[in-house]
């Protein structure tokens, strides 16, 4: 079942066309990585699907239902998490009340100005951060989790919102091998479980191993899309990573 | 024609303007630092300059060698004393630096006072400087053609250093990219120094300057603050030529506004600035984002422990106790303290998790004060009744001015917050049937001893002051936070930034209102004083000196900086300076705060 | 606590002039006047003033004091804040225990003062403050004021505003209580004595903001005959300049507020227009005896000639001892009797606390400016008596409620 759908995706900074009429579908449990180099617009689409950007043209629709107005709390609340390239963790927070937060957004309780949160959603945030492998770093200043922990706790906090789909903007970058793979075996089980997962990512055994779909932007226009074996073989692609900009290996 | 020699006119105001906002839009660009102290660099311009103008011959060359005299003097000066105090501040958080440069305008205040004593020095006009032409149908003064040209020339010349030398390059990095010029090796150090010096040179030639026009005298370190702020600001934050085109909008428009709405003199400025940042928040040349973005880097913040709660209650018992001993001078020093209390945990909700600077929290204090005033005198309201109207006026116009104000962040922010409070100010001042202006309110007594006047004070601040820290750790407040330590992560997870913004902003300036009720039942008396930029620059200091990022901070900060104010102004002709050496030793010594880490645990 | 508070004290400015008090004259304490006034924020003006009180001070203890016992001065610093001068008055009135309270420069300072000692039953005698409020809508029992009120100043002015022909005037006045109301006052009373007069332009620029160059030329554009001016300070150094150059001040005639005080005449130096109108003090024309005594008493003690200042803060200590030694106590109640009616000597000759709303006789110095040596000076002054500056009786009553 198709969830999150976009219709011709265009959009332009000035002069520069960073997006033109990207089309793309991920379905429930599906995993589909978009790759393409530097520049070619993947963080921009990213912004586009998380609602931090606004389209020029096009249509973002989700379970059927658009998407009119650019606004990544509405996104969030109608089931589209994110996590972004680079870790934005709430800095003055423990690891717990970092996930019991967006579950108090999710649950539309952040009105309340008296009553200590310190006990809100306490074992569902807990579950969450099992989840993701943090359960023993919940007491922990979010700001002083290693670097790998950092980039959990992101994937921690979108799924507090209980998302039907999860942008995910190279969410294994900056990793060493084993806690890449790692990190995409969790992000695998957790397209298992019914998520949507769209990702990008630098490191292309990630990608081929881990997608069931791969969709490759060049110059802001998708230039391919297919199973990992149909890309491994298009010329078009091998012509543009060939052409110059090596992906990292 | 009369209108176009108002509007020529205002082109040498507009030269002027941009002569002392030049500098300080040159120090922010590449050090981030906010320089409350530029306006302290002007007026040591126009000291030295009368000093050395004085000895060297009364011809054009002896005053263009005596105003570069003053320039090379007070950029000497700028390179001190960022050597000597700024230089410390880089690694510490940014409105710490901020409090630094407040202390160095007491200090600077102190010693020109002493150096040149009290009274206003006017230089003697040689005739070339008195000379005038005649133009447009009337008489215009040949200095004022200078010194619309000097505007352009110090903007070229500004342009060529930047543009066409290695440290105009280097400078230009800076201002892009910090990082990126340590990593090409440049001694950052070395940079920053020469930079300061730099905007300290150009503030001091711009002080040099209006020796012509005017005279040099105590006060001008103020007036030329705010108006270098605002020209910065609508300029956009270091951006020069913004700061130019800022200077001549602002100038012309003075200029012209004197004609047609003489009485609007003291708000022309301020409402010009907060029209501009409405539209285009970063400054007519400013680029979006490159303002600073947060008033500090976000550092945990701890729920109060058993022992905290413990502590806060002890305080509250030591002040009762210390208030049922105390005599009636030291029983208003603790009732001004605890008022104080309460205005600053206001502040701080605001500038600590909700991460929005107010240069213009007076304003909230103010408005409370003369709700209450207002509610006591003419309308005979009992003290509940009134204490009550405080917070509510308050309340309603910070949800109303707010709509606007959290729509922006940084320094922006903090400017429209000042405008706004210097338009409340304007009010006070002119709206004399309601106000009594200038005059204030007065016989506003809480029909209570001072003593039963004081715990009701305590009382009310201890219950607001922990109110309103229990609301940084309820839901409410971790959203707060999450909304200012990652304004994109929070909004992708379903937090509506703005509204919350808008709601600390409310509940801020509700609490603001409220301390400002108390203290007009404490002083019996409401003046536009109480909404001046003074009493706003206290706020800050006591947020910055007890800590940004810790609870107890305010409390702490405000009891440490109305202890020492009173202590000082009483003992001391010279509290300006002891004040100022003590606020330098503090932030140097605990630039995380009386309460910050480091001292422990946060309470 | 109070032992903290004596010794911080000792290290105070106060402390040289208690120190001689503290000699004990035949055993009495000291009589205490707790003075407050905002020395760091108007130092131009508050620095003679503190001169001309401590002058006072030395002379009076050297002739024995008041009633058998020695002047004791204590000065407190408000910053300009109303707030701070209230918090001052507390502390001298419940820590130092002062019998008198005294000072104020700004008008809402001043009126701070005034109704925190009528909250406290208190004396208050304000020296500069110059608001009318002080001595009629909100006088009270306990408050009295020493200098010609913006009223007298502006009463003074129109006696010989109204004598020009001109009928087309502009003012200019600084954007606060002082500046607007001595406007108001200037215009009524000039169009009840010449009807005819028009006013084409009133500018109104902020305190110590001035843009002098915009503000001559928009009074220039609206063509006047004459200007009245309440600008003072660096405004009114800015102002002058600007409109020298632009010969704002060519064929017209200028009346202006304080300006012949040598405050703010000094500084006009070598670009003092000449033949404006104004009050002051001519300090070395005025050769009567009293005058130069007192210009040789300060000159002796400070190395300076005084200013204006130093006749006001003189003239309060005198106005004070006087209506103690009047009072015969230095009991409140007895005092706020015995203050109206008392005669003192100042250096402007003698002066008494009026009975009717507790506004001091003491005048000022009416004239023209001129040039004398590249310096500003008075010419053709005269002096003119506060008592005949103010209203009828039965006006002054109304205007004061209490």
């Amino acid at each position: 079942m198709t969830l999150l759908r976009a219709d011709d995706l265009s959009v332009a900074f000035g002069a520069h066309q960073a997006l033109s009429e990207v089309s793309l579908s991920v379905a429930a449990g599906e995993m589909v990585a978009q790759i393409g180099p530097n520049g070619a617009g993947k963080s921009t689409l990213f912004n586009l699907l998380g609602g931090q950007l606004a389209a020029q043209s096009g249509r973002i629709t989700l379970r059927g239902v658009t998407l009119a107005k650019a606004d990544p709390a509405a996104f969030c609340r109608s089931g589209i998490g994110r996590i972004f390239q680079i870790t934005r963790c709430f800095a003055s927070m423990t690891v717990l009340a970092c996930v019991q937060t967006a579950m108090l957004a999710h649950h539309r309780q952040i009105w309340r100005f008296l009553r200590p949160a310190e006990r809100a959603f306490r074992p569902e945030a807990l579950d969450v951060l099992a989840r993701c492998g943090l359960g023993d770093q919940a007491g922990r200043d979010a700001a002083s989790l290693a670097y790998p922990d950092q980039k959990r706790l992101e994937l921690a906090v979108a799924l507090a919102s209980n998302p039907a789909v999860l942008l995910l903007d190279e969410p294994a970058s900056g990793l060493a091998a084993p806690e890449r793979l790692a990190m995409m075996r969790l992000v695998a089980e957790l397209a298992r479980q019914g998520i949507a997962v769209l990702f990008s990512e630098h490191d292309m055994q990630s990608v081929f191993g881990f997608a069931d779909r791969i969709i490759v932007l060049h110059q802001g226009r998708v230039i391919a899309t297919g199973t990992p074996s149909d890309i491994r073989t298009n010329p078009q692609v091998q012509d543009v990573y060939l052409g110059g900009n090596q992906p990292n290996e | 024609m009369s209108f176009a020699l108002q509007a020529l006119t205002g082109l040498a105001g507009a030269s002027s303007l941009f002569l002392v906002a030049c500098g300080l839009s040159v120090i922010f660009g590449v050090t981030r630092v906010v320089n409350f102290a530029h306006g302290s660099l002007f007026m040591l311009g126009a000291y030295l300059g009368w000093s050395l103008l004085r000895l060297l011959p009364h011809t054009p060359w002896g005053f263009g060698l005596g105003v570069a005299g003053a320039a090379i003097g007070v950029a000497a000066i700028g390179a001190v004393l960022e050597m000597a105090v700024l230089r410390r501040l880089y690694a510490a958080p940014e409105l710490l630096q901020l409090l630094a440069t407040f202390a160095l305008v007491l200090i600077i205040q102190d010693c020109v006072q002493a150096i040149w004593g009290p009274a206003e020095l006017s230089l003697p006009r040689p005739p070339f400087l008195r000379a005038s032409i005649t133009i447009l149908g009337g008489r215009f003064p040949r200095y004022d053609l200078w010194l619309i040209m000097a505007g352009p020339l110090v903007l070229g010349l500004l342009h060529l250093l930047f543009a066409r030398t290695r440290f105009g390059m280097v400078v230009r990095a800076a201002t892009e990219n910090r990082a990126l010029v340590a990593a090409f090796g440049i001694d950052q150090r070395r940079l920053f120094t020469l930079v300061f010096s730099l905007g300290a040179g150009l503030a001091g030639l711009g002080g040099a300057l209006s020796l012509p026009d005017g005279s040099a005298n105590i006060g001008l370190d103020l007036r030329s603050i705010t108006d270098a702020f605002v020209v910065v600001v609508v300029g956009g934050m270091g951006s020069i030529a913004g700061a130019y085109l800022a200077a001549v909008l602002i100038g012309v428009l003075q200029s012209l506004g004197l004609v047609w709405l003489p009485q609007g003199s003291l708000v022309l400025v301020f409402v010009i600035m907060a029209a501009v940042l409405v539209i285009r928040p970063q400054g007519l040349l400013g680029r979006a984002g490159s303002e600073t973005g947060q008033p500090d880097r976000p550092t945990p913040m701890r729920a109060a422990s058993a022992g905290g709660r413990i502590a806060f209650a002890v305080l509250v018992c030591a002040l009762a106790l210390a208030g049922s001993l105390a005599g009636p001078f030291w029983l208003a020093v603790l009732t001004e303290a605890v008022i104080a209390v309460l205005f600053a945990a206001s502040l701080h909700v605001m500038l600590g998790p909700g991460g929005m600077i107010s240069f213009g929290h007076a304003a909230w204090f103010g408005i409370g004060a003369y709700a209450a005033g207002l509610a006591a005198t003419s309308l005979a309201a009992p003290l509940p009744i009134s204490l009550l109207a405080a917070p509510v006026a308050a309340g309603l116009i910070a949800l109303l001015i707010g709509q606007v104000v959290v729509r922006l962040s940084g320094v922006a922010l903090a400017m429209l917050t000042l405008a706004f409070a210097q338009i409340a100010w304007a009010v006070a001042v002119q709206w004399t049937q309601l106000t009594g202006g200038d005059d204030g309110i007065l016989g506003i007594w809480p029909g209570l001893t001072p003593r039963g006047y004081f715990l009701l004070c305590l009382a009310v601040c201890a219950i607001g002051t922990a109110l309103l820290r229990q609301t940084l750790f309820a839901p409410f407040g971790l959203a707060l936070r999450a909304a200012r330590d990652a304004p994109l992560r929070a909004a992708a997870s379903g937090l509506p930034i703005a509204r919350l913004r808008l709601a600390a902003f409310v509940l801020s300036g509700t609490a603001a209102g409220l301390s400002g009720g108390l203290s007009a039942f404490a002083k019996g008396s409401v003046f536009p004083a109480s909404l001046a930029i003074d009493r706003s620059v206290d706020a800050l200091s006591m947020v910055l000196l007890g800590g940004v990022q810790s609870v107890s901070g305010p409390v702490i900060g405000a009891l440490a900086y109305t202890g020492l104010f009173d202590t000082l102004l009483l003992a001391s002709s010279h509290w300006r300076l002891w004040l100022g050496c003590a606020l330098l030793a503090l932030v140097l010594i605990r630039p995380q705060g009386l309460a910050g880490r480091g001292a422990g645990r946060a309470a | 606590m109070s032992l903290t508070r004596r010794s911080l004290l000792a290290a105070s400015a106060a402390a040289p002039l208690a120190a001689p008090a503290r000699l004990r004259a035949q055993g009495a304490t000291p009589i205490r006047i707790g003075e407050i006034n905002s020395y760091t924020a108007i130092p131009a003006f508050t620095l003679p003033y503190r001169r001309g009180m401590e002058l006072a001070v030395e002379q009076i203890n050297a002739q024995g004091g008041v009633l058998g016992r020695h002047i004791e001065l204590l000065v407190r610093d408000d910053a300009g804040k109303p707030d701070d001068a209230i918090r001052l008055a507390t502390e001298l009135l419940g820590e130092q225990k002062v019998d008198v309270l005294a000072g104020g420069f700004l008008s809402n300072v001043g009126l701070a003062l005034s109704d925190f000692a009528l909250k406290n039953k208190t004396m208050f005698i304000a020296g500069e403050p110059l608001t009318d409020a002080l001595v009629w809508e909100k006088g009270h029992r306990y408050g009295f004021r020493l200098r010609p009120s913006t009223y007298m100043q502006a009463a003074m002015l129109v006696e010989e505003a109204a004598k020009l022909p001109a009928t087309r005037w502009a003012t200019v006045a600084p954007n606060y209580e002082y500046g607007t109301s001595t406007v108001k006052w200037f215009k009524q009373l000039l169009q009840a004595r010449r009807p005819d007069v028009r006013f084409v332009a009133d500018q109104l620029p902020p305190l110590g903001k001035i843009d002098a160059g915009a503000t001559v030329a928009a009074i220039e554009a609206a063509k006047p005959q004459a200007i009245f001016n309440v600008t003072f300070g660096p405004d009114l150094t800015n102002f002058v300049r600007q409109g020298n150059t632009r010969g704002l001040f060519d064929n017209r005639d200028v009346v202006s507020v304080l300006t012949g005080e040598p405050e703010y005449l000094d500084p006009l130096g070598d670009e003092t227009p000449q033949g404006w109108i104004v009050t002051g003090y001519p300090v070395t024309g005025v050769t009567d005896p009293t005058n130069l005594a007192f210009i040789a008493a300060y000159k002796a003690k400070w190395g300076e000639m005084p200013k204006m200042g130093s006749v006001v803060g003189h003239a309060l200590i005198t106005s004070i001892v006087a209506g103690i030694a009047k009072s015969g106590s230095v009991e409140q109640e007895k005092m706020a009797d015995g203050f109206p009616g008392a005669s003192f000597a100042t250096p402007f000759g003698r002066a008494l606390w009026r009975t009717q709303d507790h506004q001091s006789t003491l005048g000022t110095y009416v004239g023209r400016t001129a040039l004398k040596d590249g310096h500003g000076t008075m010419v053709e002054w005269r002096y003119e008596d506060g008592a005949s500056a103010l209203p009828p009786d039965d006006v002054v009553k109304a205007l004061r409620p209490a």
